[in-house]
């Protein structure tokens, strides 16, 4: 890493977005986008400088991607922490995760980056603009005929929270990217085999997957009456090289002829299958401990919005003057009793 | 014998390139830092709330990074424990801000000051 090209940087960045903070012209605004967007460009620059090339990538185009699809990443988020209405801020933030998937996508990541769309941006967002919405109905007095409230254009302690956020970022940029701390960047043959050799038991604790797939394989070669697979002396269907790039398995066929064949990387599972396999097979606990979350969150969240509906009716009768409906002493502040 | 042709797509375990790894846990501490910022300068309760949601984006970009790096799936599994805790989170959280705003009718965490003593 070019540590002071990073620093530099992001002290640049840092003063962008104390200056988004207030409202701007739309010339200032765009200056301001273009001197944000250099900044993340030159952080990049000081980190992915004389980064390593695997033999197998050559000259991809990737990379690219990545550059394009952080700039937009940071630039919505960015955008989500100043804009004075919240509303706004929320689709931005939906920005930031379509981009963030995107770069799921790119990691081969393809289920985390589709659970990542339908559960952030379809559920988690939605429940956000609800509540934004319902809060920010006509007749509140924060508004007092500004488009926004005074406390969504006014941000609180800007400059201690940047200079906060600056040392978290060099600190962090420096324990991640300094050029003596040894990070395997590129993955050695070693675990590139561990991981193969992993894919393909993947692949053995899934027989009858195992099975469609060879048989499949075998139909191409003109083989078509496969009964099944046979186990190796070990007790194991298939042989994976030491390199793990290929895996060599024995199919049987209805009339007991035996046929060899070699399955390579295309045959394992791909990401979703081994995700669901890895989850079921080495967390199961946690797992479970998830469910049993979502369901006390929602327990949580049916007590809490049961218990407040009296308690507000009482507050606004209150403020009218009227009498309270529950009006026993103790309760008269409409308490948490 | 007989082998199976390579179909012509990506295969699934090539390592990847060190500066796609790089340039998304660029992109993670960024946004960990943006959400930061949010977190500290937002006065709008809800608003808080979803710049913490920001820093869960960078930490599971963190985690699928680090994952692809290693080759390993373990990171794909946390992000999604992530996403149970942050969708737990999102409904008690926002269930508790629209209690807060039932009470006082603003979103301004500063009238809950008082909560500090």
């Amino acid at each position: 890493m070019n540590a002071n090209l990073f620093y530099a940087a992001a002290a640049l960045g840092a003063v962008v977005l104390y200056l988004m903070m207030e409202p701007r012209p739309a010339a200032f605004r765009a200056a301001l986008t273009v001197c944000g967007l250099a900044a993340v460009a030159l952080i990049i620059s000081a980190v992915a400088r004389n980064a390593p090339v695997p033999e197998a990538a050559g000259t991809d185009p990737s990379f690219w991607v990545h550059v394009m699809v952080a700039l937009v990443a940071v630039a919505g988020a960015a955008r989500m922490v100043t804009h004075p209405r919240p509303v706004y801020a929320a689709l931005y933030f939906v920005l930031v995760i379509l981009a963030v998937s995107v770069n799921f996508l790119l990691l081969q990541a393809e289920f985390m980056a589709f659970a990542l769309l339908i559960v952030y941006a379809g559920a988690i967002l939605i429940t956000y603009l609800f509540v934004l919405m319902l809060a920010q109905q006509s007749g509140d007095q924060s508004m007092r005929g500004e488009e926004s409230a005074w406390y969504d254009r006014t941000p609180r302690e800007p400059i201690a929270a940047l200079i906060l956020a600056f040392i978290m970022l060099s600190a962090t940029g420096d324990a991640l990217f300094r050029r003596d701390n040894s990070v395997p960047w590129l993955a050695s043959p070693a675990v590139v085999a561990r991981a193969n050799i992993r894919a393909w038991e993947r692949m053995e604790d899934m027989p009858e997957l195992l099975l469609r797939e060879s048989a499949a394989i075998a139909e191409t070669a003109g083989i078509s009456d496969i009964a099944k697979l046979e186990r190796g002396a070990d007790g194991r269907l298939i042989s994976v090289d030491p390199s793990g790039t290929t895996a060599s398995l024995t199919l049987l066929s209805t009339n007991g002829d035996r046929h060899p064949i070699t399955l390579d990387g295309t045959a394992a599972p791909a990401n979703s299958t081994a995700l669901g396999h890895a989850l079921v097979a080495q967390f199961p606990v946690s797992l479970e401990l998830a469910g049993v979350i979502l369901l006390m969150a929602l327990f949580g969240a049916v007590v809490l919005a049961r218990r407040q509906m009296a308690m507000a009716e009482d507050e606004r009768r209150a403020a009218a003057g009227l009498p309270r409906i529950d009006d026993g002493g103790s309760l008269s502040r409409g308490g948490a009793a | 014998m007989i082998t199976l042709a390579s179909m012509g797509s990506v295969a699934p375990m090539t390592p990847a390139m060190p500066a796609n790894i790089q340039v998304t846990l660029a992109l993670a501490i960024i946004l960990f830092a943006i959400g930061l910022v949010g977190f500290l300068t937002r006065r709008n309760m809800i608003l808080m709330f979803l710049s913490t949601e920001l820093m869960f984006q960078a930490a599971a970009l963190a985690f699928v990074a680090f994952g692809r790096m290693w080759m390993d799936l373990s990171g794909q599994l946390m992000v999604i424990f992530i996403l149970t805790v942050a969708a737990a989170e999102a409904a008690l959280a926002l269930g508790l801000v629209v209690l807060l705003y039932r009470r006082k009718e603003t979103l301004s965490s500063e009238a809950w000051a008082e909560l500090k003593e």
